[in-house]
This record gives structure tokens, sequence and C-alpha cells, in this order.
């Protein structure tokens, strides 16, 4: 029998509404002008990197004899193939290989990087601090105390050791990075299980008989988790810049893969010869990394009511 | 006060020990967990391998390795470089120096930068400025230094040939000279620095502006900028210490890339070159000192706080 009583009816959500709706998380992330900006550079380049075999123009790594350091829209000395093809749009670096290509992979490689890392760093972070938080005691002394350690040590450098000392693959920059960020998840799930555990609804879950470790997964951590959700966008913006750091300095990614970071360490050594070879992945670094926070921001405001009309 | 120090370094010590650790487990994750096959490559003579590993210490356990190399450390003993062969001790107190200025350089303009926009920005919320800091502050966050300290070596030193771009010159040998090649380099770092520095300006600013006792400051037809620096400023800037502790990791950790870049000798740049040549021992002396740098910053800030506050002295 069909639900006709009215308040019901109102409050039963079509899944279009859900996420499309007036009062979607969608729209309350993008109510900024700036937040929904953000949304649509992001959403251009997580598409761009999926499709990227089918925007680019050229093969990444094919290189173009004797088309070398060419600038913007230079005319290309391949014949036949079309109108996209026919110009290296964003130039070429020093053996001839086309900048937009390389563009396009490369923010393959920074995302798959920037979500695999902060990925990473939540499975290991948020049992970490469900445990340190839930049972306390000197497990809770002991965990975050290790976590302190890390944190003690520049992320930067860190990473740089780990990667330096797994040798450089992606995977290895992944681990590094990913393992760097998990001091942060921890401590802040376990501030939340903290306040979480007080409530009624966990001791009414405990009283019903539910096992400790149900009770941990289903009623705190639900519970405790919507700060994660703003971190770990935030921290995919540092994923990347740190991605492009470790592989500007050569030990990320390794060439030809096409990575943003690599891309600027060799159009830096080609500075005084032509400088958008340093603009183009540095620009793309800068707006992907801006966004993303941007992002962040937005869904900070969305997801934290207190913070609506700031 | 004396007894929030030795608390404190109480507090302190299992971190020292658990930093100190996690570095030397870096060892562990070596593939093969062998330095020394990575040095000699699997052509490496086996006699040589095994005078390798003797001098390493690797044919032992490894919390006795772990033991002796803390001991080793403590008596001023770091071991030897794999690459360069040289003692790291010695290595690390020349390239010292220049690190030192690099971060020091970098947080106090930091702080000039920050601290002023934050205060202006907490004295005008929402307005253009306060926007404009904002922007600031977020671009700051996103904007790669390795990026910025090029855009600023074409600008400064390709285009306006204004500033040389590379090298170090002791200060103490030219100060001007020291002067001119410190400027880009502090600048960069400083700047991804300063944006929390700012954030955090601003939001204890915001608090303090709204007591009772600013109220009374203004009712007493003070001027609004002797409210500011005389009454406001004072409270408002004891939450920005906190700050403190977690800039100085983003200094050290950002000197890696800016040494590297402006081709500084200092400790960052050893981590980035020892690092590209798996000269695993070498990457540990200086993330070493990294730590004990950031567990010293974090120790004073604590000092600090406990000092300026007397609430937390007491609790």
């Amino acid at each position: 029998m069909q639900n006709t009583d009215p308040l019901a009816l109102r409050f039963k959500q079509r899944p279009l509404e859900r996420w499309f709706g007036k009062y979607s998380i969608l729209r309350r992330t993008t109510r900024r002008r700036i937040h929904a900006f953000s949304l649509a550079v992001t959403a251009i380049i997580i598409i761009s990197s999926i499709f990227a075999s089918q925007l680019s123009p050229y093969h990444p790594n094919d290189t173009h004899p004797r088309q070398g350091h060419k600038g913007i829209f230079a005319a290309s000395n391949e014949t036949n193939v079309g109108w996209y093809a026919s110009r290296f749009w964003l130039g070429t670096d020093e053996i001839g290989r086309d900048l937009l290509s390389r563009l396009i992979f490369g923010a393959r490689v920074s995302l798959q990087v920037g979500f695999m890392a902060v990925g990473l760093a939540l499975l290991i972070g948020i049992p970490l601090g469900l445990l340190a938080g839930f049972r306390g005691g000197i497990l809770d002394e002991v965990i975050m105390r290790f976590m302190d350690a890390i944190f003690m040590i520049p992320t930067l450098a860190l990473a740089l050791a780990i990667a330096a000392a797994l040798g450089p693959s992606l995977t290895n920059i992944v681990i590094a990075i990913g393992t760097t960020n998990v001091p942060r998840y921890a401590r802040i799930i376990r501030g939340q299980v903290l306040s979480v555990r007080e409530h009624d609804y966990v001791l009414a879950a405990r009283s019903i008989g539910s096992p400790g470790m149900r009770v941990a997964l289903l009623t705190v951590l639900p519970n405790s988790i919507q700060p994660i959700i703003v971190q770990a966008t935030l921290s995919t913006g540092f994923a990347i810049l740190a991605e492009a750091g470790l592989s500007f300095l050569g030990v990320g990614i390794q060439p030809p893969t096409a990575s943003w970071g690599a891309m600027l360490q060799s159009g830096y050594r080609y500075l005084e010869r032509n400088l958008i070879e340093s603009m183009v992945p540095g620009l793309a670094i800068f707006m992907t990394v801006l966004s993303v926070n941007l992002l962040g921001d937005g869904l900070r405001e969305a997801l934290d009511p207190r913070l609506r009309g700031t | 006060m004396q007894r929030l120090i030795i608390r404190r370094l109480i507090a302190y010590a299992p971190t020292i020990i658990l930093v100190s650790m996690l570095i030397y487990s870096l060892l562990l994750l070596i593939p093969g967990q062998d330095p020394v096959n990575i040095m000699l490559g699997d052509s490496g003579d086996p006699e040589l391998i095994e005078l390798f590993r003797k001098e390493l210490g690797l044919d032992r356990p490894i919390h006795v390795q772990y033991a002796d190399w803390v001991w080793g450390v403590a008596h001023g003993d770091w071991g030897r470089s794999i690459r360069t062969r040289e003692l790291i001790s010695v290595e690390l107190k020349r390239r010292f120096a220049i690190t030192l200025e690099l971060a020091i350089g970098s947080l106090i303009v930091a702080a000039i930068i920050a601290i002023p926009i934050g205060v202006y920005s907490a004295a005008r919320p929402h307005t253009i400025g306060d926007n404009a800091g904002t922007i600031f502050a977020i671009a700051g966050v996103a904007l790669p230094n390795f990026w910025f300290a090029i855009l600023m070596i074409y600008l400064f030193a390709v285009i306006l040939g204004w500033l040389p771009s590379q090298g170090y010159v002791a200060l103490f040998e030219s100060p001007v000279e020291n002067f001119q090649r410190m400027l880009m380099p502090v600048t960069v770092n400083a700047f991804s620095a300063s944006a929390s520095t700012m954030r955090q300006t601003r939001s204890a600013m915001l608090e303090v502006l709204q007591q009772d006792y600013i109220r009374t400051a203004h009712a007493k037809g003070l001027k609004e900028r002797e409210v500011l620096t005389r009454h406001a400023l004072k409270n408002g800037l004891i939450p920005v210490i906190t700050v403190f502790g977690l800039t100085t990791a983003q200094a050290l950790g950002g000197s890696a890339i800016i040494e590297t870049i402006f081709r500084l000798p200092g400790l960052g740049q050893l981590a980035v070159s020892s690092a590209t040549n798996f000269d695993i021992p070498a990457v540990q002396g200086v993330l070493l000192l990294f730590g004990s740098f950031v567990i010293a910053a974090n120790f004073m800030v604590d000092i600090a706080y406990g000092f300026l506050d007397p609430r937390i002295r007491y609790s």
C-alpha cells in the first residue's frame, strides 16, 4: 500500500533529488560561485585524465625530430593528421614531445597518486584512530605517540626518504605519501571517537548487548567520519603537490612517463630558452591543487551547518 | 615554570625515541633489506660485499644494529656516507648553518608577511581586504614552491638580472652577497609557511576582538590603532605561537626543494642528493637532525605558551 502521509511524501526523496535537489550535498557545496567553479575545474581534470588517450593529439612519449622547444600553437611537421594534431597547442619539450599530450597524461598520474595515497592513509589511519579512541588506555598512548613521532619529521623529507629507500615507482610514491598522511586521520578520528562515544546512543547500543567491535564499526565510526571527508579532499591536494615535488626532485615518477613534476624539472633546465615548458606543468599543478582545496572548503561549509553564512 | 619544563621534557622523551626508531627502520624498507647490493650492484665482489656488510653492521640482528646506531649518534659518530665515504657528522656540520639560515629567515619573513595581514583581516572581517588575505592564504597553500621558485628566478635573475639565481656565500664572508643569494630562497620558503600563520592570526584576533576588555578600551576613547596594538595583539598572538612548531617542520621540509633549485649546499640538498643515490645512512642523518629541530621547536612552543598563559602552567 502506498504511503499517503503528506509529510512522509514531502521528505521522501527520489534518487535524482537526493543528488541534485535543493538540499543535496552537491547543491550545498556549490552554493558559492568560487566553489562551483572549483568543482567544475576538478571535474574537467578528472574527465580529461580518464579520456587521456582520446583527448591528447599525440602519444605522450612520441618524439618529433627537429621540433624541440616549440612555442604555443607551433605548426607540427606531421602531415595528414587533421586540424587537432596539426599544431602543438602548448608547444614541445627538448626532444619534441607534445606538451599538451604530456599535460593530459600527467593529470592521470597526479590524480592516481593523489587518490591512492589518500586512500591508503585512510585505510591505515581510520582503524588506528578508532582503536586508539575506542579502547583508550595503553593502546591509545602507544598509537598516538607513534603518530606524534611521524608528525615530528618534516613530511616532504620523510616521503623523500621512504620513496628513496623503496625505489622510485608509482606504487612506492603512493606508499611514501600515504604513510606520511596517516597521523592526520588517526588524530581526527580519535578526537571524534572520544566525543562520540560519550553519547547516549552508544550506551544504548552497548546495553542491548552489541559486541564492542560492532559498536565501534556500526555506531561510533559512521558518526565520526564526517570531518574526514573534508580532510581527505584537502589532503588529496597536498598529495598531488607532494608527488609533483618528489618527481621534480627525481625520486618520484621516472621518465619517460609524463608527470607534471618531471615535466617542470625538464622545463626548468631550459628556462631561459622556452618559458612555456615551465609554465604549462606549473600552472597545471597550481590550478589542480587550488581547485581541490577550494572544493574541500566548499564541502566543509556544506557539511558543517555552523559555518553557514560565515 | 621549572615544573612545566621538566614535565614537558618527560613527555617528549618517548617521542624522541620513537622518532629515532622510525628513522632507523628506513633501512628495513630497502628491497632485500640490503643497501650493499644497491651500492655495488649485482656484480659486486662477494668479499667487498662482506666487508661493507661488516662495516655497516648488517650482519647483526636489527635491535643490536639500532642500539649501536643510537650509541654512536649520542657520541658524535653518525656513520659514514655510503656514496662519498665521508663522515656524516662532518658533512652535517658543514651544511648545518645554511639550512639554519634558510629556516630561521623563512620563519621571520613568514611572520612579517602573515601577522599584519592576519591582524588586518580580523580587524576588518568580510571586507575586500580580508577576502584578498584569504585568497592569498589559499594560493599560498596551493602554489608549488618549486614552481614559485622557478618563476622568481625567471623574473629576478633571467629577465631583470637583479639577483643571482644559484650558489651560496657564507654570511661572515660577505653579508651583502649572502643577503642577495638568500633573498629569493627565503621568500619562496616563507610564502608557503605564511599561510597557516595568517589563518591562525586571523581567527585568534577575531576571538580576542569580541572580548569585553576590547570594548572597554574602545569606550575609554582609545584610537583603533592603539586598541589593536596595545591591547588586542598581546592576547591575540599567544595562539599564533602554536603554529611555530608546524611552520618549522614546513620550512625544513621545504629546504629539500628550495636548496636543490637554488643550489644551496645545505641539509635539504644533502637529503635529496643522498636519496637519489640510495645513500640511506646520510638521509637518516638529515632526518634525525630535522626531527630534533622540530621536537625542539615544539618544546619551545610549549614552554613559551606556559610562560605567556599562566592557566597552562598550573593545570
